[in-house]
């Protein structure tokens, strides 16, 4: 299983180059069955990441760019008069695919931002009083510019806290980008030919195995002290939820399969934390790291 | 063993200890009551024996009535204190027959705390002390079996070592606590009938009961020009009814007469008889609260002595206005028509003497003359002439025979004479230097007036037995085996092995130094011995001390918290924070890893330790598995190294 996660890791790496982390955690998004929010600026390689998971994984896959004069009917799909038949037929959208890049979502209008994020949670999609339920897995992977770009819709807080993750990419290292520069990496006209090693099956054995990752006492009530610094410290102008919590513990449990154990450790709770509550927080991308380390010096691990 | 067996096994050794509590204050108790008691351990064994089925509620209730009616009418209510710690006795006793949960048989346990300290009201030297430690330790011990089923032996020890542990408290309270007198007081218990009584009558007992209880110890000056015989003079009877001699009328009266101190003082430490009179040489008053001096000089209480007390005596001189008539006429008086025979002899020695030091004479002479025999068993005289008999016939008995015979001749002649009983001798240890007196050196003698001198001791035993003078009665080999013979059971009885005297001697040493310093701690001693100690500042001590003890209290039982919470933490927890108190910053809130990576880059040389230590760390803390017990021993062995070396 170790294997796998690490198969699909060393995949991407080669596609984006050293951005192992950032792969790492797009991989446990997945792995919880939650939607992934990459949040940059243009040209870091979201839409490359996205579409290469897909692939990977040998998942159907979608791109939308979302404008702001796109309309929800657009993603979802729409009845059209079939005039030989004499009735609606359902033409299904982009949405009904296993894998949906919605590139750019925060230059969308709100309608359409809530169409999208409605049928993320209930997967499924209502067209005309008729419900067509979302293909299995699906798996939405959201980019979104910086909020100060113009022409932006920031997305609520109640909708960014459907993402699972939130991540980053940010500039690559120096010699990373020397490598992209040579075009040592695969780049997009090979995008097609990277092996798919997954099928559906192994994907959902991968997904239960995340649950059987022990979870101990100790990493449970360091979960909930970190939970609690953000709701009691006075620092955090919205606390984490509930929900939030819960998905610290499973995003905890994935990256330790990701790391091939069986059980979790308080440094996997400090990897995924940011990536769980940056966007849950409200907090900027650019300010993240100082917050985040903040919070772990006035939170004591919990043995 | 079925838990109600253990139960049952548990309730049984509770009732084993009452009969034993019973049987050792028969004295107190009375037969029928310790046969009732007796009889409810009997049926308590029978039933854990499993003959007989466990008694019903009905049958419990019975017994219960039973042993209030046997109480009441056995010892009754003239006894009061007797007869509330033999009903606290029988119940607790019934209560262990009742008890079939655990609750019941503990609630006993902790009644015991009330029971088993009421045996000092009964007696109160060291091995009663001794005795009610091991019931104490013991019923600690069986709380723990009872409630946490923490086997007998072990737990005996367990609560050995807790008492031992409180008693450096303990003493810290007696030495620094203030001393308040008690608000109210529990009467004493009231003693059976040994040594001295108020009435005389020697002819009517065959045999002595002598018992080697002790009566009282006395702490003479060294260099005091008191010297043997000591004759303590404790009640003085003066009133003779031809059968009895009956103690003074005047025994409680404080004296009135003026009197000048002759000598110096000395501390005698009387234990409780529960009788109002004391002991003391000669004429004597008391400078203790409490002990007063009546006419005759000898010393007595208001009230009725139930507990040790320890009291100063000054010899004093009486100087008195001679004998006035009443006194004359008691002291003179005897009834009319009996003993005829010493009557006549008496006049007969009168009428050829001319001063009374004559007619002691003559009577000593008759006494040798006619071989008068000192013996402990003389046979019973129940004629109603028994001085004639004795003189004539029987010629054997001990010091109240001899006085109240020599005492019924002066008056004969006369002579105002009296009788006085108290103790002779004493054994004396040579190490501390006090005299210890038992019961068995009751004594008889005569006192007889001069005019114009006062009243001078006569004992006529000593004419017959000399030998009783020089000492205690303990050390006259004439009447070794007469003496043994009457205390029955007791380590004096075997005085003459040297292991056996040795020991007895110890005990009475220890039991000395307790009574002296701890049953008679009182206000005036604490003060002296904490201005021994401390100086000047004796006097804020008593009261800081409550301070310091409360914060003693409070800091230990914070330390007690702090050190349960550090307990709680596992040990490879334990093992972890100590390691990271090894690096230079705090790691207290880096997770394992981290801290793994800063304590390498800190001691490289350890790094293959610190990695191997870790993984058994990450894998106990974190892992579903357990770590086996080899993995446990090699991460407390690595931690410990990891310490070891590091520290160099």
């Amino acid at each position: 299983m170790n294997k796998t996660t690490q198969d699909i890791i060393s995949q991407l790496s080669e596609l984006i180059l050293g951005k192992e982390e950032q792969i790492r955690l797009a991989v446990v998004c997945l792995l919880c069955k939650g939607h992934l929010l990459i949040e940059d600026l243009p040209g870091m390689g979201k839409t490359t990441l996205s579409h290469g998971l897909a692939n990977v994984l040998g998942l159907s896959y979608q791109r939308v760019q979302f404008t702001s004069d796109l309309l929800p009917a657009d993603i979802t799909g729409s009845s059209v008069f079939n005039t030989s038949q004499q009735s609606f037929n359902f033409h299904p959208g982009p949405i009904f695919s296993q894998v949906l890049l919605a590139d750019e979502i925060n230059r969308a209008s709100p309608k359409t931002q809530s169409a999208l994020l409605e049928a993320m949670e209930e997967r499924q999609v209502t067209v005309d009083g008729k419900t067509h339920p979302l293909p299995e897995p699906f798996f939405v992977i959201a980019t979104q510019n910086p909020l100060h770009q113009s022409g932006t819709h920031p997305l609520p807080e109640s909708q960014l806290d459907r993402f699972f993750l939130r991540i980053s990419l940010g500039y690559p290292d120096e010699h990373a980008e020397k490598s992209l520069i040579l075009g040592n990496n695969l780049q997009r006209q090979s995008l097609n030919e990277l092996s798919c090693v997954l099928d559906l099956t192994a994907l959902a054995t991968l997904q239960k195995a995340v649950l059987a990752v022990n979870l101990s006492d100790s990493i449970v009530q360091y979960i909930i002290n970190l939970v609690n610094f953000t709701r009691y410290s006075g620092q955090f102008s919205d606390p984490l939820s509930p929900r939030a919590s819960i998905a610290l513990g499973l995003a905890t449990r994935a990256y330790a399969l990701t790391q091939g154990r069986d059980y979790a450790l308080p440094d996997d709770v400090q990897a995924v934390f940011a990536a769980v509550a940056g966007h849950r927080l409200n907090i900027a991308t650019n300010e993240l790291e100082d917050v985040v380390k903040g919070v772990f010096d006035n939170v004591a691990v919990v043995l | 063993m079925t838990s109600d067996k253990l139960l049952g096994f548990q309730t049984l050794v509770t009732t084993l200890l009452y009969g034993l509590v019973s049987i050792l204050l028969f004295n107190s108790f009375g037969l029928v009551f310790t046969c009732a008691m007796l009889l409810i351990v009997l049926f308590k064994l029978v039933i854990y024996r499993a003959l007989v089925k466990g008694p019903s509620e009905k049958l419990v209730n019975l017994l219960a009535f039973t042993i209030i009616l046997v109480v009441f009418v056995a010892i009754g209510f003239t006894n009061l204190v007797e007869m509330f710690v033999s009903l606290l006795l029988g119940a607790c006793a019934l209560k262990t027959i009742q008890a079939k949960t655990k609750k019941q048989a503990m609630s006993v346990q902790l009644l015991n705390f009330f029971v088993y300290p009421c045996f000092f009201i009964f007696s109160q030297n060291v091995l009663s002390l001794l005795f009610v430690l091991v019931l104490l330790v013991l019923n600690l011990a069986q709380m723990l079996w009872i409630e946490h089923g923490i086997e007998l032996r072990s737990a005996t020890r367990q609560a050995a070592k807790h008492l031992f542990l409180a008693l450096p408290l303990a003493a810290i309270m007696v030495v620094l606590l203030p001393k308040v007198s008690p608000f109210w007081q529990l009467p004493g218990a009231k003693k059976t009938q040994t040594g001295l009584s108020e009435d005389i009558d020697p002819f009517e007992i065959s045999e002595l009961s002598r018992s080697d209880e002790l009566v009282f110890r006395a702490i003479l000056p060294d260099h005091a020009q008191m010297n043997p015989p000591f004759y303590w003079r404790t009640l003085v009877h003066d009133n003779y009814d031809g059968k009895r001699w009956r103690v003074s009328t005047h025994q409680d009266v404080p004296l009135q007469a003026p009197y000048r101190a002759v000598g110096e003082s000395y501390t005698i430490i009387a234990r409780a008889s529960g009788k109002t009179w004391l002991y003391n040489l000669g004429q004597a008053k008391s400078s203790t609260r409490g002990v007063n001096t009546n006419q005759f000089g000898t010393l007595f209480m208001q009230k009725h002595l139930s507990s040790s007390l320890e009291y100063q005596v000054t010899p004093i001189h009486i100087a008195g206005p001679g004998l006035v008539h009443w006194q004359y006429q008691l002291n003179t008086a005897l009834p009319d028509g009996i003993n005829p025979l010493a009557k006549a002899m008496a006049e007969q020695w009168d009428s050829t003497t001319d001063n009374t030091a004559d007619f002691i004479a003559q009577m000593k002479q008759y006494f040798v003359r006619h071989r008068f025999h000192y013996s402990l068993k003389p046979p019973t005289i129940s004629d109603r002439n028994s001085i004639d008999m004795f003189l004539t016939e029987t010629r054997e008995g001990f010091c109240g025979h001899y006085a109240a015979s020599a005492a019924f001749m002066l008056r004969a002649a006369g002579i105002p004479a009296r009788l006085v009983s108290g103790y002779l001798g004493g054994e004396y240890n040579e190490e501390r230097g006090y005299y210890s007196v038992y019961q068995y050196d009751a004594h008889a003698w005569v006192e007889y007036y001069i005019p114009q001198q006062g009243w001078y001791r006569l004992d006529p035993t000593a004419w017959v037995a000399p030998d009783r003078l020089s000492g205690s009665l303990s050390e006259l080999t004439a009447l070794e085996d007469e003496f043994k013979d009457n205390l029955g059971l007791s380590l004096m009885s075997y005085s003459n092995l040297a292991l056996v005297n040795w020991l007895r001697l110890q005990i009475e040493q220890l039991d000395y130094q307790w009574t002296r310093w701890v049953l008679n701690f009182d206000h005036q001693k604490q003060s002296k011995l904490l201005r021994d100690l401390f100086g000047s500042y004796h006097k804020l001590l008593p009261a800081l001390s409550v301070f310091m003890l409360l914060i003693a209290i409070f800091a230990a039982r914070f330390w007690y918290l702090q050190r349960k919470q550090v307990a709680k933490l596992p040990e490879p927890v334990r093992l972890y924070r100590a390691i990271c108190q090894l690096a230079d910053e705090e790691l207290y809130k880096v997770t394992p890893a981290k801290a793994l990576l800063i304590l390498q880059s800190q001691y490289p040389n350890l790094s293959q330790e610190l990695e191997e230590f870790n993984q058994y760390f990450v894998k106990s803390r974190f892992s579903r598995a357990q770590l086996t017990k080899s993995e446990a021993t090699r991460m407390k062995a690595l931690g410990r190294l990891i310490i070891k070396r590091a520290k160099k």
